[in-house]
């Protein structure tokens, strides 16, 4: 009897065991991605792809909440792992701000020892994006979902009815706006020429590089430059716009749902948005039987736009079997195959000239001829400053623009004001 | 003493030693979770904010009470704290105070049984049940300055839109309602327990006396449901001002930094700026307002409150 207790009980411990002796052989790593439902399945779908592609690897695949919320969790995991408890994702959806901090603290691994092992030509990646994820001469991350911002749309239908011509310069948007614009008898607006993404730093940053504002005077984030003619003729420029009611400076709670409906509804000729957007706007567009323009901003002193979205990074502490198969799965992403499956889902762009130059790319552009404004300019794309008090600085910034721009305060008042904040903040860092 | 009476008193000591120890064997798992989830988080709170740790370094060094100093005598760090505490401190006062007079108002309305009243009761409870991330977007929409029924309904008034979650001078002003409006069925349904407990001798007593509704109130049922009011507005008050999640999905605590609550601001400093020193120095400050402010609470209430009811 004990000798036949004995061996189930073994037979028992041996078919336990059997699943996690083959379970050995397969490497478990997690991908926290930070993408809302309607383009998570998306991703997710490419992540079965490649565990179907290599079966030596188990993905986990997370929704980690929104970017920042992925960013607490993060933090939250390395500190924990740092003692020694609970683990790290192996890769990341991360937002190309944080790589300055990431990178210095040691969270995400550098990537150009797997790049050298595999032979890889990053070359092909658009520079402003590569640039983006780098730190320090090395490469933390590569870029995968990349949005344009601000992304100029406008309603081609109105602009043709009108005869309303498309402005290249900021000094010819002034034209377009007094035509774009309608107001009624008692001289209120309503159709503004275009709206504003006021609410948001990635937004505003590139307009008020393409008016010549130089943020940082340092190579190490120290010294702000903000305090410049280039920032009074920014803001007394869209002051002026804006008393005149020819735009409207969208911010706060609400006021990218309400952009968009004013966009949707032909309450504004144009709106400073973000290309993820894309698919949205011209759906939407067609059901209303108009055409959809999209462009890169109007050039100013500078000739360029702002880089949103995320890329892929590597956790330093996960473990180098992992960070293999993770970058793996990030060279997966980035892909052209996955990099278009993304474009077509979302509105992103094209992160590399390899991409740029497909044939599947060169169908897309068949089918949606107006991103080729959009995909001309990849090399133009730059990426805020990669500063730990970029955050509190850009909230300084879009707070203060507001006040003038929306409340119409004093200019050169608010602007002193806005430079002294951000000097404290830099001071304080 | 007898040997026997000896053996007796030794049980029962033996006894009543084993009874303690039953007694607080029954409650160490809850002494152990207080120990674990409270009290060890407070002293850690207290060792960070007396490091330089970000979360992120695997070292970090003691730098004494420089997160301290830097929170009350630099301009950013000063300006920061006294505008978020006046914040603070103006939502849970009017949080507190709107809460506890709309709920006992309400209550002495339903103070009656009716099918109307009943469900009027549900209805006026249900916000307190509902997840926060539904009830603020169902907020959004009535507070968009261009949309929103809010405004819609005024302009039948001619009334000219109010930006509600824009400007600086509702914002504040809106979270208040919306929280207000979450948390008076709660209020209401506490008052209308302690109402239903009050002895109805005493209001026949007053009748007889010729005493007419408004003075029954004032002198019968407010003072007997004071402990009640004590209850509402000492948990109300820790709770409000420990507001977060309203502000960060509502406003994200703008516009101008005018809904930047100091949980709000701790939040940013820690996952925001990557500063959990600092945070952590404004947590313990935060933490021994809060208890300054209950210890009074209780001291005062303890003397002015009859519990005699």
């Amino acid at each position: 009897m004990k000798k036949l207790l004995a061996l189930l009980l073994a037979l028992i411990l041996v078919s336990a065991l059997a699943p996690a002796a083959m379970a050995d052989d397969v490497v478990e790593i997690e991908f926290w991605c930070s993408w809302e439902d309607a383009w998570r399945s998306a991703l997710e779908e490419l992540v079965h792809q490649f565990e179907a592609d290599n079966p030596g690897v188990k993905v986990n695949f997370v929704y980690a909440g929104s970017y920042n919320e992925s960013n607490q969790k993060l933090l939250a995991a390395h500190a924990a792992a740092l003692q020694g408890a609970g683990t790290v994702p192996t890769v990341q959806q991360t937002v190309g701000t944080n790589i300055m901090t990431f990178a210095e603290n040691e969270v995400i691994y550098p990537l150009d020892e797997y790049i050298a092992a595999n032979g890889d030509d990053i070359s092909v990646f658009a520079e402003g994006m590569l640039a983006a994820y780098q730190y320090g001469g090395k490469q933390y991350g590569l870029p995968g979902c990349i949005s344009l911002v601000p992304t100029w749309f406008y309603n081609k239908t109105i602009m043709a009815e009108e005869g309303i011509e498309l402005p290249t310069t900021w000094e010819e948007f002034d034209a377009f706006l007094r035509k774009a614009t309608k107001k009624d008898e008692a001289g209120n607006t309503i159709r503004y020429g275009a709206e504003f993404s006021g609410w948001g730093i990635d937004y505003v940053n590139p307009m008020m590089r393409q008016f010549g504002v130089e943020f940082f005077l340092d190579d190490a984030m120290t010294e702000s430059g903000f305090d410049s003619e280039a920032t009074r003729a920014f803001a007394n420029q869209f002051q002026a716009w804006s008393k005149e009611g020819l735009i409207k400076w969208c911010y706060g709670s609400g006021a990218s749902g309400n952009m968009r409906q004013a966009f949707l509804d032909g309450n504004t000729v144009a709106v400073f948005h973000t290309c993820a957007l894309y698919d949205l706007y011209n759906s939407n567009f067609k059901e209303k039987g108009w055409e959809l323009g999209v462009n890169f901003p109007p050039a100013g002193v500078n000739s360029i736009a702002g880089l949103g979205g995320s890329g892929f990074t590597l956790m330093a502490q996960a473990s180098p079997e992992q960070r293999e198969y993770g970058y793996k799965l990030i060279r997966f992403l980035t892909d052209t195959a996955c990099n278009m499956i993304i474009i077509q889902n979302t509105g992103y762009l094209p992160v590399t000239t390899t991409c740029v130059n497909s044939p599947e790319c060169a169908v897309w552009l068949e089918g949606n001829p107006e991103l080729i404004h959009l995909y001309e300019h990849l090399d133009e794309l730059a990426a805020s400053p990669s500063s730990p008090a970029w955050s509190d600085i850009g909230t300084k910034i879009v707070d203060n623009l507001a006040r003038i721009i929306v409340d119409g305060e004093d200019v050169e008042a608010t602007v002193q004001f806005m430079c002294d904040e951000i000097a404290e903040i830099l001071e304080d860092m | 003493m007898s040997e026997q009476s000896l053996v007796k008193k030794r049980r029962r000591s033996v006894y009543r030693i084993r009874g303690k120890f039953f007694d607080f064997s029954c409650a160490l798992p809850a002494i152990i979770f207080f120990v674990i989830f409270t009290y060890y988080p407070i002293v850690e709170l207290f060792r960070y904010s007396m490091t330089d740790w970000n979360l992120m370094k695997s070292e970090y060094h003691y730098v004494s009470f420089k997160n301290y100093q830097w929170l009350f005598t630099s301009s950013v760090g000063w300006k920061r704290f006294s505008s978020s505490l006046r914040v603070t401190l103006i939502y849970t006062i009017a949080d507190v105070a709107a809460s506890c007079i709309f709920g006992m108002l309400l209550a002495l309305l339903f103070d009656r049984m009716s099918r109307a009243f009943k469900f009027m009761r549900t209805a006026v409870i249900l916000p307190k049940y509902v997840t926060m991330t539904a009830s603020v977007m169902v907020f959004e929409l009535l507070y968009n300055t261009e949309y929103g029924l809010i405004n819609r309904a005024l302009s039948a008034f001619k009334i000219t839109p109010i930006p509600w979650l824009t400007s600086p001078d509702t914002a504040l002003l809106s979270v208040i309602l919306f929280s207000v409006w979450r948390s008076v069925g709660y209020a209401m349904m506490i008052y209308l327990s302690a109402m239903k407990g009050l002895s109805p001798e005493y209001f026949e007593a007053a009748s007889l006396d010729g005493a007419n509704g408004i003075q029954k109130f004032r002198y019968i049922t407010l003072p007997l449901i004071a402990p009640t009011t004590v209850f509402l507005g000492v948990t109300s008050f820790l709770a409000a001002m420990k507001v977060y999640q309203t502000v960060e999905l509502l406003t994200g605590g703008g516009p101008y930094e005018s809904t930047s609550v100091i949980v709000y601001w701790i939040y940013a400093l820690a996952f925001r700026n990557y500063r959990v020193d600092r945070a952590s120095a404004v947590g313990v400050i935060f933490f021994l307002i809060l208890l300054i402010c209950t210890i009074l609470t209780m001291n005062v209430t303890d003397r002015r409150v009859n519990y005699d009811a």
